[in-house]
């Protein structure tokens, strides 16, 4: 009984719905960029932050700074770990702002065929007509280039942060000085667990509390004892990974001795970093490997626990091959980029820099990066400003602002707060933490299979430096783990290095 | 029907029921073990002792409470749209006289094996200025192919005479659909109602590529970010100053915990559809 008229309805029905499947609800975005002409530059960004909450566009933080820059600021914040997934689709799709930070370091390959398409500005060029920018370290702009060209500005962070803190009044106690090389560092520790530091008349204390994360300076003192820093390359191109090298062994052999003589807590594989920096801020271990920029807090919660505790610092020991070395981290936070698709002029593009220049010239801007709002986010006391409260300076200040967008470092030129002795001491530490560090040559290298599989071969790695410091495993064994990580992908990784390397060099 | 089984098959069944009690308990340990753990006092391994301090902390963060909310909300109209569009459009092409029936079928058979990839997807939802909307999250999936020829198979299924004397009391298409189709197909709109909800709550990578805003993030989203605070950072120091605080185990747990009890607490209202007949005692023979 189907007539016509009935199924041609029927058709309609259908198409009905497939229109609505298509249309969407849309809410028409205001897009478009008017330029005003000279009067204020308008910037659109994309930045990844680390905070908890992004504050909303109309904030006065943010009305202040473009009133101080003369720029209309669009800003979208992404949390980093959502920032890092989108970017490659925010690239491809050519939705780009006229600033977008990197995700981390400039090496992941979507980055770098972005870059060889040309997609994003290279500045290298035009550093030298902003003199606070060009006032980075070179090692720093040398880490975030991809074949000796630069493609952002860099986010400076101090090159090492790595210090260890210790039980200054455990030493008074017990009448020993600050170690300096590894036998005093050995003699700290057998007296931090033995002789009583506390003075409890009990067994409760112990030297060094380790941890087993990757990437902490917990446990592997193969640096102090001459391996290099990730990777070593040699006059002809050969790459070296430092587990390779008997130094390497000689550091896990220092910690396996250490740990047979129960100077450090037995749990070292346990992967929970806030117990054991509980162990040391609740008094039971002597020392600990800390980063430079949580000294403070981690002083502030022993004081908490313990009022008497004294907190000491130092950044390096001397080997027993004589030097202080420390590892080398990127120095820089990611790269801030300027996509072509959205900056169409050189002209436009001087305008940005010349932004970045200010926000790191300007003292003014420097000073509400670094103290907020007078009255809102800090107050002066002898015309010293203090914060008022920290953690709400850093949700409106610090998180959304200061650390997505300032580039040169501000911390020299800002009008400079009280600073108690410890902090004073912290940051002559971290300037000298820049003498002492081991670079990695492979740092602006790419490997394809390392973006692949290096956290499995770490993984590999490391357990097996576990193993051998808990004693599981003997010499011979831990050199067929090292074999496995080459058969694995390490040699793999190795090969593919060489190749970039040499075509750079 | 009485008969004694023989030995033999009686074996045969002791060691079908016993594979499938291993299989059982292989698939709910890992539930249980996640649950044990969120309780537990210790960040080890083992869990130990009895604390509800994991969800204590969890529901005095605001973030983690409004993402509930977020999750609950998108799963509930999400799946009402998905369910609504889905039916309509499995009841039109389910009528064999409908003309471009094939081509309608072809080009929903055509999506299923070729997509789009994420690109394009992300460059059709911005330009529809869903970007940072909750529409992002329900309308890019609002019909899923598959679901949409199961349902279409089901009406298919409906046997034509009920249909026809329907329309001859004078019942038009709409009126068969809600009067008659729909009381007979619930079960297969039980079933992929329970789908659609689990998709969309589940849903996180369209959270992490459309939406900016952390309040409106959705419970998966808040969960991975739980987790990798956990973990440690991603990127280079990201952590940039103060202490970064590291979640115990036992939290990350009772987020798990936390999130996927609402959409296992939905499948019990609707199992009943499941076990109902389907076309109980529909036509008379």
């Amino acid at each position: 009984m189907e007539g016509k008229k009935l199924s041609t309805y029927r058709m309609m029905f259908c198409l009905a719905m497939m229109l609505i499947l298509v249309s969407g609800c849309s809410d028409a975005e205001t897009g478009g960029e008017e330029s005003s002409g000279d009067e204020t530059l308008d910037i659109s960004m994309a930045l990844n932050f680390d905070g908890t909450e992004a504050p909303s566009s109309g904030s006065d933080v943010e009305a202040k700074l473009e009133e101080l820059t003369n720029t209309e600021l669009d800003i979208t914040h992404m949390v980093s770990a959502n920032f890092c997934d989108r970017l490659p689709v925010l690239i491809a799709s050519g939705d780009l702002p006229d600033v977008i930070a990197s995700c981390g370091p400039p090496n992941q390959s979507y980055l770098l065929s972005a870059m060889q398409d040309d997609v994003f500005w290279e500045i290298g060029e035009y550093l030298d007509q902003f003199p606070t920018l060009a006032s980075m370290a070179d090692i720093v702009y040398e880490n975030v280039s991809i074949n000796e060209e630069l493609y952002g500005i860099p986010r400076y962070r101090p090159l090492s942060r790595f210090v260890t803190v210790y039980r200054q009044d455990w030493l008074d106690n017990l009448g020993l000085e600050e170690p300096t090389n590894f036998d005093e560092f050995v003699d700290v520790m057998r007296a931090f667990t033995f002789d009583d530091p506390n003075q409890s008349g009990e067994d409760d204390t112990r030297g060094y509390t380790s941890v087993s994360l990757p990437g902490q300076f917990g446990f592997d003192f193969g640096l102090a004892h001459g391996s290099p820093h990730m990777w070593d390359v040699d006059e002809s191109g050969n790459f070296t990974k430092d587990h390779e090298t008997e130094e390497f062994l000689e550091g896990l052999k220092f910690s396996r001795q250490v740990f047979e003589e129960g100077l450090v807590n037995s749990d070292i594989v346990a992967p929970d970093r806030s117990a054991r920096e509980a162990d040391f801020e609740n008094g039971v271990s002597g020392m600990w490997a800390a980063s430079s920029n949580n000294v403070l807090s981690i002083e502030a919660a022993l004081k908490s626990n313990e009022p008497d505790a004294e907190l000491g610092v130092y950044n390096a020991l001397e080997g027993p091959v004589g030097d202080r070395r420390l590892p080398s981290q990127m120095g820089s936070n990611g790269i801030l980029m300027f996509p072509r698709a959205s900056v169409e002029s050189e002209e436009h593009l001087l305008q940005l820099l010349g932004f970045f220049e200010e926000i790191a010239s300007n003292q003014e801007v420097i000073d509400l990066f670094a103290w907020g709002i007078e009255g809102e986010h800090y107050e002066l006391n002898d015309g010293v400003p203090e914060h008022i409260d920290y953690d709400k300076y850093m949700n409106a200040v610090g998180y959304p602002y200061r650390y997505p967008l300032v580039t040169a470092p501000i911390e020299e030129s800002m009008t400079q707060g009280q600073l108690s002795e410890l902090a004073e001491y912290v940051l002559e530490l971290e300037a000298e933490n820049d003498e002492l560090v081991v670079t990695d040559p492979a740092i602006n290298l790419v490997s394809e299979t390392e973006n692949q599989m290096g956290a499995d071969l770490e993984q590999l790695i490391n357990d097996a430096k576990f193993q051998f410091v808990t004693g599981e495993i003997d010499e011979d064994q831990w050199w067929e783990a090292v074999e496995t990580w080459k058969d694995r992908g390490g040699d793999q990784v190795r090969a593919e290095l060489e190749e970039q390397y040499k075509e750079l060099n | 029907m009485v008969h004694n089984p023989k030995l033999s098959e009686r074996l045969f069944d002791a060691f079908n029921y016993f594979l499938l009690a291993i299989f059982s308990i292989l698939c709910i340990a890992p539930f249980i073990y996640v649950i044990v753990a969120s309780f537990s006092e210790t960040n080890t391994a083992i869990p130990s002792g009895f604390t509800l301090d994991a969800y204590y902390y969890i529901f005095t963060t605001n973030t983690f409470v409004r993402s509930l909310g977020v999750s609950a909300y998108i799963t509930i109209l999400g799946t009402f749209l998905s369910i609504i569009v889905t039916t309509l459009m499995a009841y039109g092409l389910s009528f064999k006289g409908v003309p471009g029936r094939r081509i309608i079928m072809l080009a929903v058979v055509f999506t299923m094996i070729f997509n789009g990839g994420m690109i394009p997807t992300y460059i059709v939802v911005r330009s529809l200025g869903m970007i940072d909307t909750y529409w992002a999250l329900m309308l890019p999936n609002l019909v899923m192919a598959f679901y949409l020829i199961i349902m279409r198979g089901f009406f298919q299924n409906i046997p034509n005479e009920l249909i026809e004397s329907a329309k001859i009391d004078g019942a038009h298409d709409i009126v068969v659909l809600f009067r008659i189709v729909l009381p007979l197909s619930m079960p297969v709109i039980a079933a992929i109602s329970l789908f659609y909800a689990v998709g969309i709550w589940n849903q996180y990578f369209g959270a992490v590529m459309y939406i900016n805003s952390p309040e409106k993030w959705p419970v998966q989203v808040v969960l991975r970010q739980v987790i990798i605070l956990a973990t440690g950072n991603i990127g280079d120091e990201s952590s940039m100053d103060a202490d970064s605080s590291f979640v115990g185990q036992s939290v990350q747990m009772a987020v798990v915990v936390v999130s996927i009890i609402p959409i296992l607490m939905v499948y019990p209202f609707i199992q009943k559809h499941f076990a109902k007949g389907m076309l109980l005692g529909s036509v008379k023979g």
